[in-house]
Order: structure tokens, then C-alpha cells, then sequence
């Protein structure tokens, strides 16, 4: 590491003076206490920024705001994972064989299962369902199979869901266009999900008609794609392909 | 009883950490506009955004969608708006008058509510632009400070 290299990096040091867990700021501070131009310069600085920070977290906060802290708190307890060593040799096996696997099921089942007409117009729908401003979904509290008539109000017909969908909440839902064409979106509460629905010919997206998904990933995203005549239906995870066969088989299936 | 007890400490830490975390948005949010009104509305809707879209996403990982969504909304109204100066708080106003990546970088490094390496993908910054945006912002904080301090 350059002296260079040391300076920025104790620039970027916190007000605790300390490396927060950082291994490069770690060997700066290290080198740090071993030159003392260096040091005392650390101190002022972190003296100066000590005095920036009292100030900042002496705003006071509005109340209203401490009501979005539980919507984090609930959700952060559900996603918080115990600390892994990656050095660990029997962690690094395990992700090898999975990479491996992982390389094995895509290459296996990717050809069979990852194309329709229109395969790519999917994404498309996806991708802009995905940018859609946030205040343009309207909050909702109401079941899968009473939407229909809720789509309807807001200028869309048939509006067609699976079955098997019907009793799920859904809690946001608008409508946004894709070359001209509606597509309803919405947000499923329990799994969550976002869903997609739409006159898949007029898209030129054309899954077949047995009653199947079509299972697709791309990135950290994972879409099931299923349709009965014109209408095509797309459900939308944060997840695996496995993640997303998983709440068909189970959760849909009461 | 032991994991209880783990279970009940966790979850008050958690509690505590995500009271942090607002906080620190809504600051961060208030350096960036310079309005408490216009702060309070951007940390509730970026939270609601990252929320809904943030399933599966590690806790590392939504903190550091709504500390950049807050910030990808307040830069964008920063720049389409005329945003009222209702903030008279002599810390906020330093910050504020810093541009932009200085700006972001100081008021986030002292809320410490990032590591080095999330502090520089939130910012898009290397280690050496963002050792250059800090020097740049303490200079200016030291004079406009200074100044403010200075009687009349």
C-alpha cells in the first residue's frame, strides 16, 4: 500500500477513528500509529468530524417516521442470516458443489424449459412493471378473484388470474402500458409477489396453453408465466427459480 | 430459555439499530433538501418503495436501496424543483451548501451508518475520488463554519 493509498483511505476514516470491520482502512490506521505526521492528522480529523456528527444526530426526528422503523424491524428480522466464515474449507465445498450443481440444473434445464414466443416482450412487461413509480400503484386490500371487477373500474378488461390465485391478498395493484397494450400489475402480501396480467397476443407473448408455468430467471429476478387463451398471467420473485416452484407446489396448492 | 433470551436480545438490537436507521435517512434526507417536510415524505416513500420491492434482499442490502433511493429522489428534486429553505439548523445548512458528491459523502460518513466499501457503491465513488470529495467537504465545512460562529 502506497502512502498515497494510506492518506485516502484515512480520509475516509469514520469519527470513531476506528476501521468499522474494513480490512483496507484496518492496515491504514495500522500504519497510521506508526507515523506520527500521519496520526495527528487522523486525530484532527476525527476530532472535526466527532463535532459534525454530534450535531447531525441532535436533529430531532419527526414521530411519524418511527412507524416506518417497525416496517423495517419486521422485515429486517426476517431476512437477518448468522455470520458465515468463507475461509472456513467445509463453507467453501459447499458453495463450490452448489456452483457446480447450480451449473449442471441450468445447463440441463434451461434448453427445455426457458422459451416461448415472446420470451424476451415478457422481460419487457417485467422490467417496466419493475419501473413503475411507486405512487402510481393504488393501495388495495381485497382477494385475487374479486380484482377482476377492480381492473374493470379502472378501464381494463378482462382481467384473468389462475384459479388457484384466487384467495391470495393483494395489496397495491395499477396499470401501466406496454406498447399501448394495459398490463394490470399488483403485489401479492403473502408470499409476495408482483403479477402481471395482460392480452399476451397482442404482446406477441404466447407461453402454451396446458395449464403449465414457464419458469424464467434472469439476474436476481425469477418470472412463472402461464396463460389461457389470450391472457397471460406472469408472477414476479426476488429469488430462485427453485424459490418460485417451491410457492407454486406449496403454497398455491391450498 | 437460553435462545428465549438470544431471540429477545435480538430483537430489541434490531429495534434499536432500525430506530437508528430512520433516523439517520431522515437526516440525511433533511442535509440533501434542506426541508423537513420535503425529508419526512422522501425516507417514508423511498421506505415503502424498498419494502415492497426488497423482498429477499439481505438487511445489508435494503439498508443500503433506501439510503440510495432517498438519495436518487432527493438529487432528482433537487434538480427539477425549487425546494422551500425551511431548515435554519446552522450543521444542515453547512452541509447543504456542499456539492454534490461532498455533500452525500461527509453527511454519510458521520451518521457511520456504512462500511468503507457500501459508502463507496452507494456514492459510486473509488476510495481515492471519495478521499477527494471528504478532504473538499471538511475545507468547506471548516470555513463555512467558522464563519457562522464568527460574531457580528
Amino acid at each position: 500500500m502506497t502512502l498515497n493509498q494510506i492518506k485516502n483511505l484515512l480520509l475516509a476514516c469514520p469519527p470513531t477513528g476506528r476501521d468499522g470491520g474494513d480490512p483496507r482502512l484496518r492496515k491504514a490506521l495500522r500504519a497510521a500509529q506508526k507515523s506520527p505526521e500521519l496520526q495527528a492528522s487522523l486525530d484532527t480529523q476525527v476530532k472535526f468530524d466527532g463535532h459534525i456528527a454530534d450535531k447531525l444526530r441532535a436533529i430531532p426526528v419527526p414521530v411519524s417516521l418511527t412507524a416506518d422503523a417497525t416496517k423495517i424491524e419486521s422485515l429486517l428480522s426476517h431476512q437477518t442470516v448468522p455470520s458465515i466464515s468463507f475461509r472456513d474449507p467445509a463453507i467453501i465445498s459447499v458453495i463450490v458443489a452448489t456452483i457446480l450443481l447450480m451449473g449442471l440444473g441450468v445447463w440441463l434445464v434451461f434448453g427445455k424449459m426457458s422459451s416461448f414466443p415472446g420470451t424476451s416482450d415478457t422481460w419487457r412487461v417485467v422490467l417496466e412493471g419493475n419501473t413503475t413509480p411507486w405512487d402510481r400503484l393504488e393501495p388495495l386490500k381485497l382477494k385475487m378473484d374479486v380484482l377482476n371487477d377492480w381492473f374493470a373500474m379502472k378501464g381494463m378488461d378482462q382481467f384473468w388470474a389462475p384459479s388457484a390465485f384466487g384467495k391470495l391478498d393483494i395489496i397495491g395493484g395499477g396499470i401501466f402500458n406496454v406498447s399501448d397494450i394495459p398490463v394490470a400489475m399488483g403485489i401479492i402480501d403473502h408470499p409476495r409477489m408482483f403479477f402481471y396480467a395482460f392480452n399476451g397476443t397482442r404482446l406477441g407473448i404466447l407461453p402454451p396453453t396446458d395449464g403449465r408455468w414457464k419458469i424464467l430467471t434472469h439476474e436476481r429476478k425469477t418470472i412463472g408465466v402461464t396463460r389461457q387463451g389470450d391472457s397471460v398471467f406472469v408472477i414476479e420473485i426476488d429469488g430462485s427459480q427453485r424459490d418460485l416452484q417451491q410457492i407454486l407446489h406449496s403454497s398455491l396448492a391450498h | 430459555m437460553e435462545s428465549q433470551r438470544y431471540m429477545l436480545g435480538t430483537g430489541n438490537l434490531l429495534h434499536l439499530e432500525n430506530l437508528s436507521t430512520i433516523s439517520n435517512l431522515y437526516r440525511f434526507a433533511l442535509v440533501l433538501t434542506k426541508n423537513a417536510l420535503q425529508a419526512e415524505r422522501l425516507v417514508g416513500e423511498s421506505v415503502r418503495e424498498v419494502l415492497y420491492r426488497g423482498s429477499g434482499e439481505s438487511a445489508r442490502r435494503i439498508r443500503w436501496l433506501i439510503f440510495q433511493k432517498v438519495r436518487q429522489r432527493a438529487l432528482s428534486q433537487i434538480a427539477n424543483e425549487e425546494t422551500g429553505d425551511i431548515s435554519s439548523n446552522e450543521i444542515v445548512t453547512a452541509l447543504h451548501a456542499l456539492p454534490e458528491p461532498s455533500r452525500s459523502a461527509m453527511t454519510l460518513l458521520c451518521l457511520e451508518s456504512f462500511s468503507l466499501q457500501d459508502l463507496e457503491s452507494l456514492l459510486d465513488l473509488s476510495t481515492q475520488e471519495l478521499g477527494e470529495a471528504l478532504k473538499a467537504a471538511r475545507s468547506r465545512l471548516k470555513h463555512s463554519l467558522s464563519l457562522a460562529q464568527t460574531p457580528s
